[in-house]
């Protein structure tokens, strides 16, 4: 064969390769392609040239997932993708009968059991955090489940694991703080260089045990746990760490399929100290990262500050700070506070917005105007005789609706805009190792900084606050008793009734029967009473004990209405004090 | 009052004069009770309607009626429309105010069909009947305002037989669920609701088509 026509079916044969290496290494992504765990791994059984690999994004996940064979589900970092059991008799995750199925870097901390292993074989479990709670257990397997439990740390669980055969392997895990670390006694091998501290009951040590009081966790109230320097668990496995190349730690961020991300850097705080350093500068102090790879005493990982000064959010690309010569973002070493100086806060000059419209209606006027372009925020400027009577500041924004108004009364009205410089900030952490591996970025701080620049004010509009009148004008049936007594619909008296009604008894479902009912019933009433004109004061008297509840439980505040409970009460139980004694002394008279 | 006493007097004269003349086709088997199901579009009388109400309001009813007679039939319909609106404001000599205004008539009627015999493909039909227009007007941050205003209508349409389209389908329903017959129809209906002292009258004309079935 001609070497032609080797090159050519080599060709095709390396072409028809290519899409199972593809689909191989390929991975699908929750949230994104699918919106739940469980759903991309059934995605994934039924159309297996997806990938191999389902990736889970930060996040809290409500499920119970089920693994399925030659799948791995991973999480994007274990101290910021957390599983909790949807059905919490339902184990978060559970295996049966499958094979080769790989669950790692998750933080699995609601629910009965975490994961159950059934009949299964080839399993891993790895770099994961299991803090359950006591009364649950974090992995339970039987016995006919091959598995291995391989670099997890297990805190706070009533039982860390439960195994049904030595045929499932635990090694290089962190039992801390758990009723049971391993469970039953009776079966001893399978058990490799793990750390035991501070556990009710260990169970079985197995080979190469660490013990001790404390495993050092940075933070473990808020699930970070990465290692502090000085953990007897760093090092103390076996194999190689893909963080920093060194030997292995224990636990979930130990070994070859940790993690890489240190935690978020926590408490961001910023405060102005522009009169302390005589410039305008602001002081960013943080919550110092205790993992032995960003606070170690002679090797330390640091920080890093970005910042801006135009919007919130990424990208933040600052550059003024220190008279323009310290870009964002500013490496700070392992500092856990820094003053970022000489800061150049922006200065605008506004144009005047335009009020486009007014809404008016019952006690209230909204408001229109223009967008002005650079604004941070905007203020109303409204009164009776002249707009600076009040002064209200509202967010950017180019409609408010201003409350609290009379109707019937002519209200003037004036915008201006206002720019407030802000700066935002965010820190990052990053580790010692050589490819410096660094967090997320934290929540962000922002400051006001600098002089407050205002717009002239807009033209001024007027407007009168008043009722909606709807199309057509029709008669309301409410109140008809009261209405035909007192002889008009808007009745200061019958406006009380009707207060009455929409604020207590619509509020509740006896009061709404009690409405349905007199409605149905008052209209012939109302007929007779406007039919008989003689009747009117009589109604009317008879009307006031209830007008006079409604005004007690509508118009008075409710330091007064406990005072008038009060007095109502005391009143009560003198006149049955009295009632008794007079009782008592005609009975003795009597007698 | 008094048209609508005359309304029904007519109507009822009307009807029983005519269904004496098919009575005699009256099978044993005969429908006893019909439902029908329409949709249409009310067009307001309020001369000031589409100020405040930018959208016609589509109304939404359903009925049933007994059979006195293969033609003539007493029934009760509700309907419901419902749109959103603006209010007025009288100071400031604009339109403003969120307004919700809805509907709901309730009619009691009687219907009389120029049916003679079930076969029959095309049905013309006219009814007339009293009822009460129920109404609510919603506005923002104030009180509702609802009533009801007595009312009088009448209707004029034309039913399509549907059963002669797809027999086997339509033998299937009358054995499985006793339907007889299905109609399609068009329909136009005059509704006026005015309170003896207002100027208003909240009824309208609504042009509806629907579907009948006689069971």
């Amino acid at each position: 064969m001609p070497m032609y026509y080797s090159l050519r079916y080599f060709f095709v044969f390396f072409l028809c390769l290519v899409p199972y290496a593809w689909a191989g290494a390929a991975s699908v992504a929750v949230p994104g392609d699918y919106d739940s765990i469980q759903q991309a791994i059934d995605a994934l059984q039924e159309n297996p040239q997806l990938g191999d690999t389902v990736l889970v994004a930060r996040g809290t996940y409500e499920e119970n997932i089920a693994l399925a064979s030659g799948l791995t589900v991973k999480g994007v970092e274990t101290m910021a993708v957390f599983l909790q059991a949807k059905v919490s008799t339902v184990p978060a995750v559970s295996g049966d009968a499958v094979t080769d199925a790989v669950l790692r870097n998750f933080t699995i901390n609601s629910g009965d059991t975490g994961v159950k292993l059934t009949a299964s074989s080839g399993v891993r479990v790895i770099n994961n955090v299991f803090r359950m709670g006591s009364d649950a257990t974090a992995i339970e397997t039987d016995d006919q489940t091959d598995a291995e439990i391989f670099h997890n740390t297990f805190y706070d669980n009533g039982t860390a694991v439960s195994r049904g055969s030595a045929l499932t392997i635990l090694n290089y895990n962190i039992f801390s703080n758990n009723d049971v670390a391993i469970s039953p006694n009776s079966l001893t091998n399978g058990i490799n260089a793990n750390c035991l501290a501070n556990n009710s009951t260990d169970g079985p040590n197995g080979l190469d045990v660490v013990t001790t009081n404390d495993a050092q966790f940075a933070g473990g109230s808020f699930n970070d746990f990465h290692l502090k320097q000085g953990s007897p668990c760093i090092n103390a496995a076996v194999g190689t760490d893909v963080i920093d190349n060194t030997t292995a730690d224990m636990g979930a961020y130990g070994g070859a399929n940790a993690d890489i991300y240190p935690a978020q850097v926590r408490s961001l705080l910023v405060t102005d100290v522009s009169d302390e350093i005589g410039s305008t500068s602001v002081r960013l102090s943080w919550a110092a990262n205790a993992s032995h790879r960003v606070s170690h005493d002679t090797n330390p990982g640091g920080y890093k500050i970005y910042y801006d000064s135009d919007a919130s959010g990424e990208p933040y690309s600052g550059t003024d700070a220190l008279a323009g010569t310290q870009a964002s973002p500013i490496d700070v070493g392992n500092e856990t506070s820094f003053d970022l100086t000489d800061l150049s806060p922006a200065s605008l000059q506004l144009s005047v917005p335009v009020i486009t419209g007014t809404s008016p209606a019952t006690g209230v006027v909204g408001l229109h105007w223009t967008a002005v372009n650079g604004a941070t925020s905007y203020r109303i400027y409204y009164g009776l005789n002249d707009v600076s009577e009040n002064v209200l500041e509202v967010d950017d924004v180019s409609y408010h609706v201003i409350s609290g108004l009379t109707d019937g009364v002519s209200y003037q009205f004036s915008v201006s805009a206002v720019f407030q410089p802000h700066y935002y900030f965010v820190v990052t952490t990053y580790d010692n190792s050589a490819d410096t591996n660094e967090s997320r970025l934290s929540a962000e701080a922002n400051i006001v900084l600098g002089d407050t620049a205002e717009s002239d004010l807009s033209g001024i509009v007027t407007a009168i606050p008043e009722a909606a009148v709807p199309y057509p004008i029709l008669p309301n049936e409410g109140c008809f008793i009261a209405t035909a007594a007192f002889g008009y619909y808007d009745a200061p008296q019958v406006q009380l009734l009707r207060d009455f009604r929409d604020q207590i008894l619509l509020s509740n479902s006896i009061g709404q029967s009690l409405v349905k009912w007199y409605y149905a019933n008052s209209p012939e009433a109302a007929k007779y009473i406007n039919q008989h004109e003689q009747w009117k004061p009589l109604i009317q008297a008879a009307l006031l004990p209830l007008i006079a509840m409604a005004w007690l439980t509508t118009q008075l505040g409710w330091p007064l209405q406990l005072l008038l409970c009060v007095l109502l009460a005391a009143v009560t139980w003198l006149r049955w004090q009295r009632r008794g004694v007079s009782q008592s002394i005609s009975g003795e008279a009597v007698s | 009052m008094i048209f609508r006493m005359c309304l029904m007097l007519v109507s009822a004269v009307l009807s029983a004069g005519l269904s004496t003349a098919v009575l005699a086709q009256d099978k044993p088997d005969s429908p006893g009770w019909e439902i029908s199901f329409k949709i249409g579009q009310l067009q307001s009388a309020l001369e000031q309607w589409d100020d405040y109400y930018p959208d016609t309001p589509v109304m939404l009813s359903a009925g049933f009626a007994y059979k006195l007679t293969r033609s003539l039939a007493l029934g009760l319909e509700v309907g419901r429309s419902h749109v959103e609106g603006k209010g007025s404001l009288p100071l400031n000599q604009t339109i403003g105010g969120d307004v919700t205004f809805t509907k709901i008539p309730v009619n009691l009627m009687l219907t009389y069909r120029l049916v003679f015999n079930e076969d029959q493909r095309w049905v013309p039909y006219l009814g007339a009947g009293v009822g009460k227009m129920y109404y609510r007007q919603e506005i923002s941050n104030q009180p509702e305002v609802e009533g009801s205003i007595d009312s009088e209508h009448y209707k004029l349409g034309l039913q399509f037989l549907l059963d002669g389209l797809d027999q086997s389908s339509a033998a299937e329903a009358k054995s499985r669920y006793g339907l007889d017959n299905t109609y399609f129809f068009l329909e136009y209906m005059k509704i006026t609701a005015e309170q003896n002292d207002a100027a208003f009258d909240l009824g309208g004309k609504i042009i509806s088509i629907g579907v009948l079935i006689e069971m």
